[in-house]
Formats: C-alpha cells, structure tokens, sequence
C-alpha cells in the first residue's frame, strides 16, 4: 500500500479501511497464532487490532511501511497475551532446565538447547519416543527395553541410534553431552 | 551460528504443535528478556515470509470488526460490490491456493495445509502419492534420510506409499505412528478429535499407539485408538466406504455432534448449535457428492432432533 492510501486511510477513508483488513486480516490471525497456540483466541485478537487500527488511525506515519506496524501490533497483542497467561497460571516452575544435565562451560544456550531437544522429543514416532525415554529417562538398558516393549534388542538398537540422530541435528553439537 | 539455536527454536515452535508442557516452555522462553533483538529478527522473518490464504469468512469478520470499530456496515450489497469482493478474494486464492511454509531450517522441511472445503494430492521426494483431507497438514523434508521416510500428519490423509524392500515410511500423527514400506492406506487423526484411525486398502501397515500396542493391520481392517480412555478396537471394513477421495461421505458410529464438525471441515461452513444434542451414534454414507442441505435434511429427518437454518457460510441448528 502506497502512502498515498495511507493518508486516505488515517483521514478517514473505508474503503481503503477494508482492503488493509482483506489485505492483512488472516495473516495476523496466523501469526498469532502460531505464538500463542490457541485459534479461538488468535481470531479474537486479530479482531482487536484491526479495531485499534482504525480508532488510532491518527498514530499511523505514512511514510513508514504498514506491514512493519500492523507486524509490531501483532508481536504486541500475542507477547501481552502469553504474559498475562504466565501471570494467571505462574507457571514458572515449568522453566528449570534440571532434566538436563550441563557442565558450566556448556552452559551457553542451555535453556534453548533444551527446549529444541524436548520439542524434537515430542514430534518423534510413537515407539521410538518410548524407547529412547525408558533408555535415558529410566536409565534401562537396551536388553530390558527390549524385554519390556517385546521386540528385539536389534530394534531398540535401531531406534536408539536414530533418535540420537535426529537430536543430533537438532542442536548442532559438536560433542554430545547430554545424549 | 550459536545464535542459529534462536532460530531454529523460534521456526520449529511457530509451525507445529507440541504437548502442553513443551509449549509453555516455549512461550516462557519467547517471552523472556534475554536475547530479545535475535528473537525479534527472526519473528519478524516469519511475518516477512508468511504466506496466507485470504479467510473464506473474511467478509464476516470485517463485519464484526466495523461494528465494533463504529463504522456503519451498509446491510444492502449492490452486484458490483458483489463482483468486487469475489475478486478481492479470488484473487489471493489463486496465487496461494495452500498455505504453504518453506522453513529455513538445515534440512528444508516442507509443509503442506488445506483448508475447510479444500482437498489436495502431492507427491513427496520418494515418489509417494497422499492425498489430503480438508483441514489437514503434512511435514516432510525436502529429501528424505538413507534410513529412513518420516512425514507428520495433523488430519486425514490417503497414503499411496512407494515400495522400499529396506526403507521404511513412518507416519507419525497424533498418539500413534503407522509403519510401512510400501502400500496403501488412510490416516485420520485430527488434533480436536478424540480418536485416531488407520485404515488399511492393501499390503500390511504396523500401527504404534501410546499406550504401549502394536497391530499389525491386513487389508480391510480399521484400528481405532481412542485418545481419551486409551483403548484401541480393530474393525472389518469395507475400504471403498470411506473413500472421501472420489466424493464419499461417510460417519460411522459418529454422534451428531461429531457429523456436525466433519461437515464444517468438508463444506466450509461454521455450524452453530444452539441447543443440546443426544449423543446416539449413528452410522450412514453419502455416494452421490450430496450437497450439504440435502445431508442436513437426511440427519434432520433421521434424528427428528433439530432443524436448522442456512445464512452464507454459516448453518444455526436449532
């Protein structure tokens, strides 16, 4: 959108209104969503903003990009949402990195190598997941998941080796210490 | 390229789902002070290169909005507002008919979404064939492992899967995977469902649930693991019920209710109950392509529970 149609805009002009919310509507939608992981409420917000959008037109600066301040808005709208949930449910005792073990000098980006190690956890095949929990969760060895789960030692074996894998590359490492 | 963690982090959080716990941890780290400028960067290269599909209900929600805006909504449309608006819409529908991510990932992940009313095929790197339900998403990388064809599904796909004698093809969907190397079956698994049922067409698939169960399926059978109470049941189908692919529409043992949201996925439509619905479970099929008030009129006369009303896009059962 030029700025020309952006003075229209902030002088008043619905048309103009309408063809930014065309314009930009579902992607805000989508885009809060993916921050705060819940549709009923990201189509809420999105709502929201484009209410704000035109009660505040006054604040728009045509001469800067609208897709950078309808991008602002929306990072906003979704980070004051995830805050307030943190607040409500003080959920902070989710936030230790004790299921991992780290060294001091390995410290640097422990937290989000943690987080990437759970989230590629949590996406991997239903079995392999199992395995690869009982192996360093409860500390079992191959035999007695094998034993527990009924297959092979063979196949735990296998899946082991791919779930190291895939965690691998998840985090990059040049060793693999808490593997 | 310690910062890459950022990244990455920020790229897998944005495009998938995880348990409850994973997430919160996520957003806790999303929203914390530090290394606010990296996560910027790259939340902001999300929104750069996020290409969605306009709405299908983009004209009900602007109404919404104006109202609460205050700007007055004319109720009347003239035709070429009519036109005007069809095209607006069309238009970004032809340019991006799917939602689709190319992530900036080390291995190109990609992924493929259809929307309500929408059905798709795609051929993945290995020469598989799936075709995709509506409301449906499927993740693959660009090429796939020497060990391995791992793809994840969130919905209903119909898996024609090339034939590997080493190579196996896992589908990893909602509580449970689907092993194979090489045949034909169907997933369901939508995230707001509480069961997830494989089918099989032909050859053999093993099926991983989360309560610690392997099947192994033979043609014509369904295995149903229900979410909630962790129970599996193992069906004898008749595989051509189901096939949504060339327009059949079939419930079986689904309540009202649940007819109710495969309708909305299939039709495009929002259907508002207004009132409490028994949860008889019924079993039907519709062959010819129906259209939806013809199947609302079967259910309305089969169940004499409700009647209902048709606006635009959206159905109020009352």
């Amino acid at each position: 959108m030029d700025n020309k149609k952006i003075e229209a805009l902030i002088s008043g002009d619905e048309k103009v209104f309408e063809e930014l919310f065309i314009a930009y509507f579902s992607k805000v939608r989508v885009f809060i969503n993916g921050i705060i992981k819940s549709e009923d409420d990201a189509e809420e917000l999105a709502q929201d903003i484009f209410v704000k959008i035109w009660t505040t037109k006054e604040n728009i600066d045509s001469n800067k990009s609208i897709s950078s301040f309808i991008y602002v808005m929306a990072r906003n709208t979704a980070f004051n949402y995830l805050k307030h949930k943190v607040v409500e449910r003080n959920y902070m005792e989710s936030f230790d990195t004790s299921d991992y073990i780290v060294t001091p000098e390995e410290n640097f980006f422990a937290t989000e190598k943690a987080i990437l190690l759970e989230m590629h956890i949590n996406k991997m095949p239903v079995q392999r997941k199992k395995i690869y929990k009982l192996s360093r969760e409860e500390d079992m060895n191959n035999g007695e998941i094998a034993e527990i789960l009924g297959v092979s030692k063979k196949t735990v074996e296998n899946q082991l080796s791919l779930a190291l894998k895939d965690l691998r590359n998840a985090v990059n490492l040049f060793n693999t210490f808490f593997l | 390229m310690e910062k890459n963690y950022f990244k990455k982090l920020i790229d897998l959080y944005f495009i998938n789902r995880y348990s409850d716990k994973t997430e919160k941890r996520a957003q806790l780290w999303l929203i914390k002070e530090s290394g606010e400028k990296e996560k910027e960067i790259y939340l902001r290269d999300i929104w750069d290169n996020l290409d969605v599909k306009t709405d299908a209900d983009i004209y009900q929600q602007l109404d919404k909005v104006k109202k609460r805006a205050g700007i007055t909504v004319v109720p009347k449309v003239s035709f070429r507002t009519i036109i005007w608006r069809a095209a607006m819409i069309f238009l970004p529908l032809m340019v991006s008919a799917t939602f689709l991510y190319k992530l900036l990932l080390p291995v190109e992940m990609l992924s493929f979404e259809t929307h309500a009313g929408e059905q798709k095929e795609i051929s993945l790197p290995d020469g598989t064939v799936v075709w995709l339900n509506a409301c449906s998403k499927i993740t693959y990388p660009e090429k796939f492992s020497e060990r391995e064809r791992l793809v994840t599904l969130d919905g209903e796909a119909y898996f024609a899967v090339e034939k590997s004698e080493s190579i196996k093809f896992i589908v990893n969907a909602k509580d449970i995977s689907i092993e194979v190397l090489g045949t034909m079956f169907n997933v369901r698994a939508y995230e707001n469902e509480e069961s997830a049922t494989t089918t099989l067409t032909t050859g053999k698939v093993a099926v991983y649930t989360d309560s610690d169960e392997t099947f192994i399926l033979e043609p014509d059978q369904q295995l149903v693991y229900n979410i909630k109470n962790h129970s599996s049941r193992l069906n004898k189908v008749n595989v051509n019920d189901n096939d949504w692919k060339s327009g059949v529409l079939s419930f079986q043992e689904m309540n009202i209710v649940e007819i109710f949201r495969d309708l909305e996925r299939r039709f495009d439509v929002t259907i508002t109950v207004n009132k409490i619905m028994s949860s008889d479970k019924y079993s039907m099929k519709f062959v010819n392509k129906e259209d939806l008030t013809n199947i609302l009129d079967v259910l309305s006369d089969l169940s004499g529970e409700f009647n209902y009303e048709v606006k635009n896009k959206t159905v109020i059962i009352k």
